[in-house]
């Protein structure tokens, strides 16, 4: 027997929309990763350099935005610097919005959006090697040397804490191969659910501190934080929609080994 | 005007999802839009990193960026029939320069620190006293990176007891990680539907 797609298709929607009407509020568990993410930026004291490298297209906003926020909320509540860059071009569109959404932070004092550097894992070589020669001017055209925030800024070894929004190629591996292999700085990163599991290798080694998963991830964040979000609404519609897949595949092998057997 | 591109962001990704039914001129069109202004704004973009790092750089007495402004435009010079040798010298330098610089981090990160992380105690004491899920842990690890390795060994005997059980062990453990690929997978493209629906439901519509 075969289900038209479309009836598969309405029922996916049916069931993804439902929570938002009927929240269920299942639960949700903090995973290691998240938090040892969470305790090294809350242990950085006062004031410390974070730079924030957003290495992701429009197409990946669903997973990671939420995300981004909630890293970057928490460290507005630290009062630590925030530094973005971008080695994709779409990039430093995050890195505004970002900007808009703190308007309590002075732009050039406590945040700066540096903006976009072609070149993939050269760039990365550049930008550590010298940030301020990699970026002549910010994403608003200011002169880097002008703005007060970037004056002590050397190579990657004045940034305390580097954090990459990894949506493919470039991101968290180029970095990893070029400063935490080369300046040992403390790295994180935030990838897409797909990709998650790739980098347990690289936090097994110590080679970076935590791997934040995709929307699953963005919504631990929140949670840690203290400030539940988009992420964290999203979760349920997120669980009924896996239990959906699981009936389906059940649906699909019953039906196939019924069909075996028949043959 | 935030209102009006709310509405446009949404027909946009209803116009997508009518492929679900059928192909379609609206969803050609809204493809084609979708295609074109990626590879407009990437283009722009890209123009204005060369613009701040290369010509502004040069006009300021930077010489020397003259080098890969020049070698930048010898890679159009592969559409020359006569002059497209000079773009093969563009791209041996990028070629060059990638595999020069990565190959130093590929082979720490991605080999010699991988390989010393599983150099782990295979029974794990904590406080005086044995560590029983840590321990398990490590053998996982070792056992699991072994087996896998065996599983690869194309040119041994098969046959040998200990190699065909390590072969099999490493197969069923990546049957594991595929299935594991695999749900990643479906919850990233369920979260990207979620996302969809709140450009439609949450931005264009303001039902939620």
């Amino acid at each position: 027997m075969k289900i038209d797609k479309k009836i598969i298709y309405f029922l996916l929607i049916v069931f993804l929309i439902l929570p938002k009407f009927i929240p269920l509020n299942i639960p949700l568990s903090i995973s290691s990763n998240t938090q040892s993410v969470y305790d090294y930026i809350e242990a950085l004291p006062e004031g410390s350099k974070i730079l924030l490298s957003l290495d992701l297209a429009v197409t990946s906003r669903a997973e990671l935005s939420g995300q981004i926020f909630a890293i970057a909320e928490h460290c507005v509540v630290k009062k630590h610097k925030i530094y973005m860059i971008s080695l994709w071009d779409a990039g430093p569109m995050f890195g505004e919005q970002v900007v808009a959404a703190f308007p309590q932070l002075t732009y050039g004092e406590d945040i700066v959006n540096l903006g976009y550097s072609a070149g993939g894992e050269t760039a990365v070589a550049f930008i550590a090697s010298n940030i301020l020669n990699a970026y002549p001017v910010d994403y608003r055209g200011n002169k880097t040397v002008d703005i007060p925030m970037m004056k002590d800024i050397g190579d990657i070894n004045t940034m305390d804490f580097i954090y990459c929004f990894g949506a493919g190629s470039p991101g968290p591996r180029e970095w990893i191969r070029q400063v935490v292999t080369n300046y040992k700085t403390p790295f994180a990163a935030g990838v897409l659910t797909t990709s998650a599991a790739e980098y347990a290798p690289y936090v097994q080694a110590n080679q970076m501190i935590g791997v934040l998963g995709g929307l699953r991830g963005g919504a631990e964040y929140e949670l840690l934080i203290g400030k539940p979000g988009a992420s964290v609404a999203k979760m349920d519609s997120e669980s009924i929609g896996h239990l959906y897949i699981i009936a389906l595949i059940v649906i699909g092998n019953i039906g196939y080994f019924a069909t075996k057997k028949k043959a | 005007m935030a209102v009006f591109w709310a509405w446009v962001a949404g027909l946009i990704t209803l116009a997508i999802f009518s492929f679900v039914f059928k192909e379609n001129p609206v969803y050609r069109l809204v493809e084609h839009i979708y295609v074109g202004s990626s590879a407009g704004y990437s283009m722009s973009v890209n123009f204005g990193y060369i613009r701040n790092l290369g010509i502004n750089k040069l006009n300021n007495g930077a010489y020397i960026t003259i080098i890969p402004i020049v070698l930048g435009l010898f890679l159009f010079l592969r559409y020359s029939k006569k002059l497209s040798y000079l773009s093969r010298w563009a791209t041996a330098f990028l070629v060059a320069l990638g595999v020069g610089l990565s190959l130093y981090g590929i082979a720490k990160s991605q080999l010699i620190t991988q390989v010393s992380a599983t150099f782990l105690p295979l029974v794990v004491m904590k406080d005086n006293t044995f560590n029983f899920l840590s321990s398990m842990n490590n053998w996982i690890m070792i056992l699991g990176v072994m087996s896998v390795l065996i599983y690869f060994f194309f040119t041994t005997n098969i046959r040998n007891p200990i190699f065909a059980a390590g072969s099999k062990f490493g197969r069923y453990l990546m049957m594991v990680s595929f299935g594991v690929a695999f749900g990643n997978s479906i919850m990233m493209d369920l979260s990207l539907l979620l996302g969809t629906f709140d450009t439609v439901l949450k931005y264009m519509l303001h039902i939620f």
